[in-house]
Order: C-alpha cells, then structure tokens, then sequence
C-alpha cells in the first residue's frame, strides 16, 4: 500500500512574504499545517548590548533602526523613558508635535501592515501601491521636518531635535483633509470583496483569554475585543487632552486585524486634526546636557506603538550610559500566538496570518 | 471552403498533389506561429502597460518608443541567462516540462477562425479539440513540479491537477449551451451562427466559461499555481534562461488562446460592422484579455479549498442549469429569437443571487448580498484609477528636491571655522569621526587630520548638532555612491566648504535660501 509522510518545508528565511528574514518551519500534510516553528535571530545586531556603552543621546538613532516601519514612534517611547528616568520637563509644543508625529508614524505603518496583507492575500501589488501612495505623503513631511525619510532621529531627550519648518503645517493640513477620502477608497476596493471575506473571515481566530496570556498587545489583541490601549489605559505624552475613540472588533479573526488597522487610521487622522488646533507657539526643546546622567534607579516607559506596547526599560547607575537597556518589543511577543492560530489551518493561512501579526524583523531581532 | 483550402485546390493543378497539400499548409503555420507569437510579445507588453496604470504606475517605458521594445528585451535577458539544473532534479522530466506545457498552447490555434475563411484546419470536431488540447498543459506543469525536485513545486504541481480537473468540467458545460444554439462542434460554424453574439444569448454560460477559463490559464483570482506570496513562484521555481522564458510565453500563450476561444464562441467572433474580420477579432481578443488584466490587478488570490469548492459547489451545478434551460429553450422556441436575451439574463441573475446565499462568508449566515458586489466596488475603483495620473517619478530625466533639512550623503566642512573642539566626534555614536588636532600659532587648536567612515555612518545628524561654532553641515547630495569600500572615508582633504551644498539641518536660518522640497502633495493655494 501506499505510505505517506508529512513534507517539512522551509518558508524563509528569503521569502517573498516573510517580511524580512523571518522563517517559518512548516511540517504539512497535503497542504494542511501539522506544526509549525518560528525561527527568527537572522538580522540580530544587539542593540540592546550596543546601547549600554552609548550616552543617552547617542542611543536615539539606534531605536530608529528597531522597528524601521515606525522609526519615530520608537524614538518618542525611548525619549519618554529617559525623561521618566531624569525627571525632564518638556515644553507644551513639542508634546503636540510628538503626538502629531507619532500619529501619522502610526497611519504610515498601518498603512504598510494592510497593504502587505493584501498583498500576501494575492492582490497583486494594487492595493499596496494606493497605500503607498498617501505613506510617501507622510514620509515627505517627516523628511521635511527632520531630514530623513526612514530613519528619522528627530526627538530627544528634553523636546525635539528642532522645530517645524514654515511649509509643515499647511501640507500636514491637505494630508489631513484628504486622508479620510483615501481611506473610504482602501474600504471600497477590497471591504466587501466576497474573495477577501471568505479568505480572512474566521481564519486565525485568536480568543479574548488567549491573547491576553500571550501577552500580545495592540491592534491584535483589541482586534480580539479587548479594550486596551496604553493611550487611554495608562496615558502618556498629553494623550488625555484629545478626543478619540479605542475601536475594537470582536472575532479576532485576520478580517478583523485588518478593519482595526482602517478603524484606528481614522481615529488617528482625528488625533492629529485636534492637535493642530491646538497647537502652541513657543520652544520644542529645554536644554539638556549631552553627556546626561540620571540619577541611579531604573524605569520602564511604554507607548502604544502602531504593532503594540513598545516599552524600554533602562537601569541608570548615574555613569552617562545606561547600565541596562532593555526593549519589550511588541512584534516579537505578539509572535507567541502564531503557532497555535495556524496548526490545522491551509498553507495559505499562515502566510495571511503572520501578515496580520504585522511583524518587523528589526524589532522582532533587535 | 477555408483560404487554405481553396489555396491548395488551385495548386493541385501544377505541383503534385502531396507538394500541393504540404507547402501551403507550412506557410499557413508559419504565418499563424508569428501572428501568435508577436500577439504574445504584445500581450507582455500590454500586460505590464496597463497593470502600470491600474497601479498609478507608468509601467515599463525605458525600452523602444513606449517602452513597446520591453520584452524583446526581457527575451534577450532570458536567453543570455545561465539554464541552471538542481542536481537532484529528475532531468529529463524537468527538460521536457516546459516544452510540454508551450505546445499544446500553440496547437490551439489551428481551430481559430481570424476571418471569413481564414482558419488553418476547419476540423467538424473543432471545440472538442480545444478542450482536449488546452487540458494537456497541465500534465507539463505537474511534470514541472515533480521534476525540479521542489517542496514549493511539488505543492504547486498538486494544486495544478486539482485544479485543472475540476475546472474543465465547468469549462467544457458552459460550452454545451452554445453548442446547443449553434447545432455544430467547428469553429466556422458556431461564429456563423452568431446573428446575435452568444453571450446575450448565454449570459450565464459566458460568466461560468469566463471564471473557468480564467482558472485554466491560472489567472488571477485563480493563480495559485505561481502564488508568489505562498509557493515562491511555484512549479518554475526552479527553472532559468530559456526553459523559464518557455513557461513564461506558455502562460501568455495560453492565455490569448483562451481570449481567442472566448471571442469565437461568445462574442461573435470576426462579425461585426464596417472593419474587416480580423480586425474586430482581435478587438474583441484584446477586450476580453484586457479585463483578465483588470481582474488580475484588483482581486485577491482565492484559497485552494475554496477554489476546488467553487468550481464544485457553484460553477458546475450552474452550468448544469444553464445546460438544461438551453436545451429547453431548443425545445419551445428553436429558432433562438433575440428577445430571448431578457429572459436569459433575468435568469442568469436570479440564480447567482440566489446560489450565493448557498455559500455564505464565514459566521455571517444567509444572506443574498454577496453575489460579487463588493468585487464590483473593487473593479469600478481600479478602473478610476486608470485614469489617475501616475506617481512615478522617472528618475534621471525628473529629480526631485530633498528637503532644505535633507541629512545626505557627505559633511560641509569650514576648516577656518573649525576650532578642533571634537565635539561632533564624542557626539558621534558610532566613533567614526577621527580628528586629530595641534597647537596653531594664530588660531588655538588646528585640525592636522580629518576622517570620517562613512561606510559607516548612520547620517543623524548629532555631529552637526554638537558643533558649537557652525563649522560642519550636513549636505543636500544623494547620488553618491562606491563599489569600493575605501572609497567612501573621506579625509580632510576631500571635504568641500560648498555654501550651495550645505542642508539646513540644525540651522534653520538657512532654509530660506534653499529651493523647496518636492511633494507628493504640495499644499493647495491661497493657505
């Protein structure tokens, strides 16, 4: 008689839908998946090690290159840390532009994470080019304010590294006010595709208490109808001042992942049109010296990051460099579920579920 | 009659008869072999163009006037490419794959009438012959995944045949109806018959042939043979230079013979007003092509249960039905009188409405809302969007200006500003800033060395920060580029005082002088 066996495959660590060089281990049956193993340490440079021999300062463009999709959201989680650490105060207006930044930081990753998604789902590249399209808008305001258009090292400890320019606020201000048109077109072209529900629609469900244990934070876990968001659970920056709502979906399902990624770009284009009315004159930046020492003690500072709760932990031991730098990356731990959302599923389905996770290997390796 | 025929009649009257039979027939080959494959080479190009389009892109335009040179190109590429062979890989099956999938593509067109008469072989078994000819393909493919001794190509190869056995019953059903009005197998004779094109005729059957024969050429929703995202690129996975280039003009090939076999069946064929036959068949070839592309560019890949589901739980009993409403119709109304299009129509609506709520989307129970709207919203935004102006920037020709704040490539550097303070060096986080410094006789401190790595350098910006006496800027440039390593630490020597290169990053006072960013979206006037 015939005998069968189960094939193992290797999926990455190149491969076109691994984001980066992450490898999935996949024993299969026909195409149904038996087992799987994440591999991951491919694109590991020890930033962490790295960071305990830079000044505070100096370790700002080293979270830049964590999770390189949301370069300015690690920047502010990191300079809010030292700040908690040092006691800084810092002035109004740089709060605003901080939050105005790490809100459209979120809508740009976002906006990579569903166009991915899509992608991997086999619409070829269209969806993922219109989304493209409105985060080369975004980056062309950050390359304004800060230089560059990835890696952007544009906060520090105390403010930011320099004010908005003249042109900002009126190209920020036609982003804002065409940015909900775009997101009514990414609705219309795939929301109700019969293909694209059949694809996600009860596909990796992930229950309220597993993901809870998984500890997995973020889109993910409130896609599974958990209300929490650090911008509300715990609030940071001057998030308390602004009004807006944490969505939640219900089934936890890749479908649902996706529409928490449309629903919170607009509470954030909300986010960011409160600010700039709000916004006050004044410095961005106190002066702080270059070569900081904190006092000794250690402190964990976290933020709602556009993957889940990016949080640092630093040790001070009053030297200018920190004696321990740790960073609670969310992607990695938001990882944790992959495997037992995605044994008994299609082949197809692990690939569209790891694109919902939304992983970044420079964060996941660090 | 067919022109070939009466051709070879004519002839018989001076060569001998088997020179009589033989030599038209070849130059009919030939002639059919370079219309197809320079249709194919326009297909590529095409494919690309308009794909381009749907995705705001331009698409290739570098090759030729229009880029319209692009796949000769690629052709050429192909072929200088090395054929590499896994060592594990059965051999001959992994040489003979491709050819065996080319083929059985280009023996199709032997039954395709251009025009009036203008058809290589008028067989009397003429669809019969498609349908057997074009499911050989798929033993080619399945060869190509055994073959290459491929994890990826083996699942690909697995899914070929699920999917080409399920999809051919369908395929072969739809066409039943039209055979019915037609009342004959050849090809001549079903596009004579079109006095009003089969499609009004057969609306359902057009749907069911069109979603089966898009999923015999393996085109998007259905491609799951090369699902870039799951499988790599499938069963070619593992085949370069001309075999690769084989599969590569298969698919394409395969692809016009469908649109051609669509438009003879379906859309009348070479008939219609005023232009000459062929000219309206490929018309209507490019027509139907033209909206694989646009499916192509819009839909989502279908999962490979529900690709076997669909073909089995929704396409066949359809076409089952319109079968058998056909052959009723035959009965009461032989004649097929035009107004009998409403009713077809009527009833081609009423039931995919009604066998869409058989099939709900998961955890949303019955509901009939589901017949193919949303994929309609989707195609009427795609198709918007052809009309979009294109975001592609063309590089050399079209530069665009960084920011005024633009951290790029190189250090401005004032040397009788400098007063060798190394603070942008400490400030540095990865030390590649070495400066060394003596006593001058006027000024205090002159820098004797200056080198920067900037192989290393991760351009933030903080020596330009830390520099307390405005003698270091970042500069504007980004073109700058090395392939040796050396190349890229600059000393002292190498760095200019360039006032027009300098970037205003950390200086905000020179923005003004600097021209503007280019934008994506530059803010409207009159803010």
């Amino acid at each position: 008689m015939f005998k069968t066996e189960p094939i193992m495959i290797n999926f990455g660590p190149q491969h076109p839908s691994t984001h980066g060089v992450f490898r999935m281990r996949i024993t299969f049956d026909g195409e149904r998946i038996l087992d799987l193993e994440p591999v991951f340490g491919y694109l590991h440079r020890g930033i962490e090690k790295l960071g305990e021999s830079k000044t505070y300062t100096q370790i700002i463009p080293y979270t830049d290159r964590l999770d390189y999709l949301a370069s300015m959201t690690n920047n502010h989680a990191y300079v809010l840390a030292v700040e908690k650490l040092a006691e800084i105060e810092v002035p109004e207006r740089a709060e605003y532009l901080r939050v105005i930044m790490a809100e459209l930081m979120r809508i740009a990753s976002h906006l990579m994470t569903v166009g991915f998604m899509l992608n991997e789902m086999g619409a070829f590249f269209t969806p993922l080019l219109y989304m493209w399209r409105e985060r080369e808008k975004i980056l062309d305001l950050f390359e304004m304010v800060c230089g560059q258009r990835l890696t952007y090292n544009y906060m520090r400890i105390g403010g930011l590294s320099q004010d908005i320019p003249e042109e900002f606020m009126p190209a920020l201000e036609r982003f804002i006010e065409e940015m909900p048109g775009f997101i009514d077109e990414y609705d219309q072209l795939l929301a109700e595709n019969e293909i694209l529900l059949a694809r996600t629609k009860g596909v990796g469900i992930l229950p309220p208490e597993q993901a809870i244990n998984c500890s997995v934070s973020g889109p993910v876990l409130r896609a599974s109808g958990v209300q929490w968001d650090l911008r509300r659970a715990d609030p940071y920056s001057i998030y308390d001042r602004f009004d807006f709502e944490i969505p939640t979906c219900q089934n936890g399902d890749v479908y649902d992942r996706y529409r928490m990624r449309i629903l919170e770009m607009r509470q954030s284009v909300r986010i960011v049109k409160q600010a700039m009315d709000q916004l006050p004159l004044g410095e961005v930046r106190t002066k702080v010296s270059a070569t900081l020492r904190p006092p000794k003690g250690e402190v964990y500072g976290h933020i709602e990051g556009p993957k889940g709760e990016l949080g640092f932990y630093l040790v001070s031991d009053g030297s200018p460099n920190p004696y321990r730098f740790h960073i609670r990356a969310p992607a990695i731990i938001n990882l944790t579920m992959f495997r037992d959302v995605c044994v008994g599923r299609l082949l197809a389905d692990a690939i569209i579920i790891l694109g919902s996770i939304d992983i970044c290997m420079g964060e996941v390796d660090r | 009659m067919t022109i070939l025929e009466q051709f070879q009649q004519w002839l018989l009257n001076y060569w001998p008869s088997w020179a009589a039979y033989l030599v038209p027939a070849l130059i009919a080959f030939i002639i059919i072999v370079i219309i197809v494959l320079v249709m194919v080479l326009m297909f590529i190009y095409m494919e690309r163009r308009i794909i381009g389009r749907f995705q705001i892109r331009l698409g290739p335009n570098r090759a030729g006037p229009f880029g319209i040179l692009q796949p000769v190109a690629d052709a050429i590429k192909v072929l200088i490419k090395e054929d590499i062979v896994p060592i594990r890989a059965d051999r001959w099956v992994h040489y003979w794959a491709p050819i065996i999938t080319f083929f059985p593509a280009l023996m199709i067109f032997a039954v395709i009438p251009w025009g009036q008469g203008a058809i290589f072989a008028d067989l009397n078994i003429g669809i019969l012959y498609v349908v057997a000819i074009s499911s050989v393909g798929a033993i080619g493919i399945f060869m190509a995944g055994w073959g290459s001794n491929n994890k990826f190509s083996l699942v690909a190869g697995m899914r070929t045949i699920a999917q080409m056995v399920s999809y051919e019953i369908p395929l072969v059903l739809s066409i039943g109806g039209v055979l019915i009005i037609a009342g004959s197998l050849s090809m001549m004779d079903i596009v004579e018959a079109q006095n009003v094109p089969f499609f009004l005729l057969q609306p359902l059957g057009f749907v069911i042939f069109f979603i089966a024969a898009a999923s015999e050429i393996n085109r998007s929703p259905f491609d799951l043979l090369e699902a870039e995202s799951e499988i790599v690129t499938g069963y070619h996975t593992e085949y370069s230079g001309m075999k690769f280039a084989l599969f590569f003009f298969a698919e394409y090939t395969h692809a016009f013979a469908l649109s051609t076999i669509a438009a003879t069946l379906f859309l009348g064929g070479w008939r219609f007003a005023l232009l000459p036959g062929p000219i309206w068949f490929f018309i209507k070839v490019l027509l139907v092509f033209i909206v694989l592309l646009w499916m192509r560019s819009t839909l989502p890949r279908v999962r490979v249960d529900q690709l076997m589901g669909f073909a089995w739980k929704f396409l066949f009993p359809l076409a089952l039905i319109n079968l058998f409403i056909t052959a009723t119709e035959a009965i009461i109304w032989p004649g097929f009188p035009w107004w009998l299009l409403f009713l077809n129509f009527a009833i081609a609506a009423l039931l995919i409405v009604l066998w869409s709520g058989l099939f709900p989307v998961p955890g949303e129970g019955v509901s009939f809302k589901r017949y193919g709207r949303g994929i309609a919203k989707g195609m009427a935004l795609t198709f918007k969007h052809l009309f979009r102006h294109p975001i592609t920037v063309q590089y050399p020709e079209q530069r665009l200006t960084p920011a005024r704040r633009f951290r790029g490539y190189q250090l401005v550097w004032y040397e009788d500003q400098c007063n060798g303070c190394r603070a942008c060096a400490r400030a540095c986080p990865v030390s590649i800033i070495d400066i060394e410094t003596r006593k001058g006789e006027e000024k205090g401190l002159v820098v004797e060395k200056l080198e920067v790595d900037f192989g290393r350098c991760l351009f933030c910006g903080l020596c330009v920060e830390a520099c307390p006496v405005q003698a270091l800027f970042m500069s504007r440039d980004y073109e700058k580029a090395s392939y040796r390593r050396e190349a890229l630490v600059m000393n002292k020597e190498q760095f200019i005082a360039a006032p027009d290169k300098r970037s205003a990053y950390a200086y905000p006072d020179l923005e003004d002088e600097m021209p503007p960013q280019t934008l994506l979206a530059p803010p409207k006037e009159g803010r």
